[in-house]
């Protein structure tokens, strides 16, 4: 027997037609359902699932149920997101004193806590432990039990008040910040400070998120991070995992003092398997500020100082320098990895008077490493939970602005997709797609002026009533916020395909905009306040779609992951976090 | 199996059109089909494994990958149900080799399918991805000869469903 030529894609195997249009996104797989008979019913029978994973900006999760099953959960989940459907809701009490470091990730939300009430406590927090809420205790339906049978599982030692999970400090050290990397290692990272009078030892602690125990894939679970000192000011911490990667930024308030040209704050790349630095930067305070990945190797670094967001490349295995040249003894030296600056994106310049103060950025989901045989790293077993998971790759990024004047600070922000920094980081870097080195020494970063990539593809909010002093504020392509006064709960949605779709519809005559709700928002027009502030042409043209909520809502703020949304609410006679309310989608 | 006694050793490979291939152990066992038929013979045997659904031409360009990826790493077994994305990149060197006409590449892919060769199967469902990518159901149609078999009016229905995916 002998496989008759196959002249067209037709004629494959349908497992191996299967595997192609399963690698291509939304408006491909509507062009190839379309060739003829035997792709449409190909599509019908195989590929809808796929099709309206990619249209929501989602990929597949945990194997909880039949395709059939999950076709019907996602519908149902975009849609409550679509309409706003803020019906199914729990109000959770906060059992302990929280302190002012909080995550929401994977259906957690984590939020540290004080120990003991100490008087000035409300001026400067000190962490003790962290507390964490499975978020997807709060409801129960029937689409969700298969999901939750998976998720029963107390995170960390449970604690005495309720269903909280615990993860405590050692010893007299404090909590100054940690990371979360649930979905893919099951794994918290925790920085601890032990207080002293001169040099405050600083420490990594690697532990497993769901057990609270230490990391049993870090060889080495506690990584010293070396010290901090009492002149320094206030220690700030942001941490990002991806992969085998740990990347920690650690800046301390300003160098203040006359002549302190110091350069304390450090950019660490740490393998949190092995517990080794692989690369190390060292700058002034007043220059980063966030960092967020845009891919498994690619992050951006805030550059308050210059304006900017600076795009860095992870590279791995580089020659030793001295293996080339140095005798046989060198050569058993490791490759070495660096930071590559790629590319530098320009933000708008401020006007005469303001300068910019801060730059905080986040993006949620992270991306997943990619293991060295190219394979996308599974999340482990336990974290596999939920039924789909938002696709990292489409995510929306938030940049939150503070910019300082004589007369005070204005606090603004903006989001852009991932893909869109990233389609002009391939533009410049074309090598990067091939997974290959760069073709030469890069000199200097490619500059991108703010005209040229933010007005097509950014979206601001000035209003000083739009401001939280949270920033897990996105999800996915979502985003959330409070507007007016009182107020009403906007969700924005920049999915792009959604938003194509809505166009269409008005065009149509069949949007629905659920008695004035909801509406699709397509112009640029620059905000009122933009000129006030800024010296650019301040058009933003990313389009959205935006649902208010119904009724009215008087929180202190609103936090969101990919099916949740937090009300916070701060008690009555202090500025405490008293308890919040959960809403599932 | 993989033993070092293994990596010495050759396989005798037959094609459906009666050409024999002589290649080492570690080559040839890239494709998991031969691998295991390997195991069934069990080590003493000389005999050479019959590929009866490969001609000479394919299993050449086959085994030419085969050569150049004999060091890579055992892939990780799929899982039915994984769909995490996977990229429509492709490494410099297997671009290069599977710059081919259009039949070679449907061959490719089918000899791959058949000898159960998941990285080079992907290389070729890439490829193909590759082609289809951002062209219009016509152009798909014209680069690989499909007939459009549908009815004026399942076509009418189709358009209209799609409607809003077009270019306005």
């Amino acid at each position: 027997m002998r496989i008759s030529n196959a002249t067209s894609v037709t004629d494959l195997p349908i497992e191996v037609v299967f595997r192609i249009f399963s690698l291509l996104d939304v408006y491909d797989l509507l062009a190839v359902s379309s060739l003829n008979r035997t792709c449409h019913a190909i599509f019908e029978e195989h590929l809808q699932f796929y099709y309206e994973l990619k249209a929501a900006g989602v990929i597949n999760g945990a194997p909880l149920m039949d395709i059939g099953g999950k076709l019907q959960a996602l519908r149902l989940r975009e849609e409550r997101w679509r309409t706003l459907d803020m019906t199914r809701h729990q109000t959770v009490d906060i059992p302990h004193d929280p302190s002012n470091l909080y995550d929401l990730s994977s259906g957690f939300y984590v939020l540290g806590g004080v120990q003991g009430n100490h008087f000035f406590s409300f001026i400067e927090k000190k962490t003790k432990y962290l507390r964490v809420a499975n978020l997807f205790n709060y409801h129960k339906d029937d689409h969700d039990d298969a999901g939750n049978d998976a998720t029963t599982e107390l995170v960390g030692k449970k604690a005495d008040n309720g269903e909280w999970g615990e993860i405590k400090a050692n010893g007299n050290s404090l909590i100054v910040d940690f990371g979360l990397c649930i979905d893919e290692h099951d794994l918290i990272g925790v920085v601890e400070v032990t207080p002293s009078r001169g040099e405050r030892p600083i420490k990594l602690h690697l532990r497993q998120f769901s057990t609270g125990e230490y990391h049993a894939s870090a060889k080495k679970p506690v990584v010293d991070l070396g010290v901090s000192r009492s002149g320094w000011g206030k220690m700030s911490m942001m941490m990002e995992v991806v992969g085998p990667y740990l990347l920690l930024l650690l800046s301390w308030s300003s160098n203040e003092e006359e002549g302190d040209d110091d350069k304390r704050d450090r950019l660490l790349l740490i393998d949190w398997k092995s517990g080794e630095k692989l690369v190390e930067e060292q700058s002034r305070t007043d220059v980063w500020d966030g960092v967020v990945f845009l891919t498994p190797h690619i992050f951006v670094v805030t550059n308050t100082a210059r304006g900017c967001l600076e795009v860095i490349s992870i590279l791995q295995n580089l020659p030793n320098p001295s293996a080339a040249t140095e005798s046989e003894e060198s050569h058993s030296q490791p490759p070495r990895t660096a930071f590559t600056r790629l590319m530098s994106f320009t933000l708008p310049e401020p006007v005469a008077d303001f300068r910019y103060y801060s730059i905080s950025c986040r993006a949620d989901p992270n991306p997943f490493g990619i293991e060295d045989d190219g394979i996308i790293t599974p999340g482990t077993e336990k974290s596999r939970r939920a039924l789909f998971s938002n696709d990292p790759e489409k995510a929306i990024v938030i940049f939150r602005i503070i910019l300082r004047a004589d007369a005070g600070f204005i606090r603004t922000s903006f989001v852009v997709h991932r893909a869109s920094m990233m389609h002009h980081v391939y533009k410049a870097h074309p090598w990067i797609l091939s997974d290959s080195l760069p073709p030469h020494e890069l000199s200097e970063p490619i500059k991108i002026d703010w005209d040229t990539w933010g007005p097509p593809s950014t979206r601001w909010v000035f209003d000083e009533a739009f401001h939280t002093q949270w920033i897990t504020t996105t999800s996915g392509q979502r985003e959330v916020f409070m507007r007016g006064e009182p107020s009403t709960i906007v969700v924005r949605d920049y999915n792009p395909v959604a938003v194509r779709r809505a166009i269409w519809e008005k065009k149509n005559g069949t949007f629905d905009d659920m008695g004035g709700r909801r509406a699709v928002i397509t112009d640029s027009e620059p905000l009122s306040f933009w000129p006030h502030v800024f010296t650019n042409n301040g058009t933003h043209a990313l389009p959205y779609i935006e649902v208010d909520s119904e009724e009215e809502f008087d929180y202190d703020g609103v936090l969101m992951d990919e099916t949740h949304l937090l009300g916070l609410n701060r008690s009555d006679d202090s500025i405490e976090l008293a308890n919040f309310d959960v809403y599932t989608f | 199996m993989s033993t070092t006694e293994d990596k010495t050793r050759k396989v005798k490979l037959v094609t459906s059109d009666n050409e024999e291939f002589e290649v080492d152990w570690e080559v040839a066992t890239r494709s998991v089909l031969i691998k295991h038929m390997l195991e069934d013979i069990g080590e003493s045997e000389e005999q050479a494994i019959p590929l009866p659904n490969v001609t000479a031409n394919v299993l050449k360009k086959v085994l030419e990958w085969c050569e150049h990826h004999r060091k890579d790493p055992e892939p990780a077994p799929e899982s039915s149900d994984d769909n995490r994305k996977r990229t429509l990149e492709i490494g410099d060197w297997d671009a290069k080799f599977i710059q081919v006409d259009q039949e070679m590449l449907f061959e490719i892919i089918l000899a791959a399918n058949y000898l159960d060769i998941k990285a080079l199967l992907d290389v070729g469902c890439k490829t193909v991805a590759n082609m289809i990518k951002g062209k219009q159901p016509e152009e798909i149609r014209k680069m690989f000869n499909i007939v459009n078999d549908f009815t004026p009016e399942e076509e009418a229905q189709i358009k209209k469903e799609n409607e809003w995916a077009e270019d306005r």
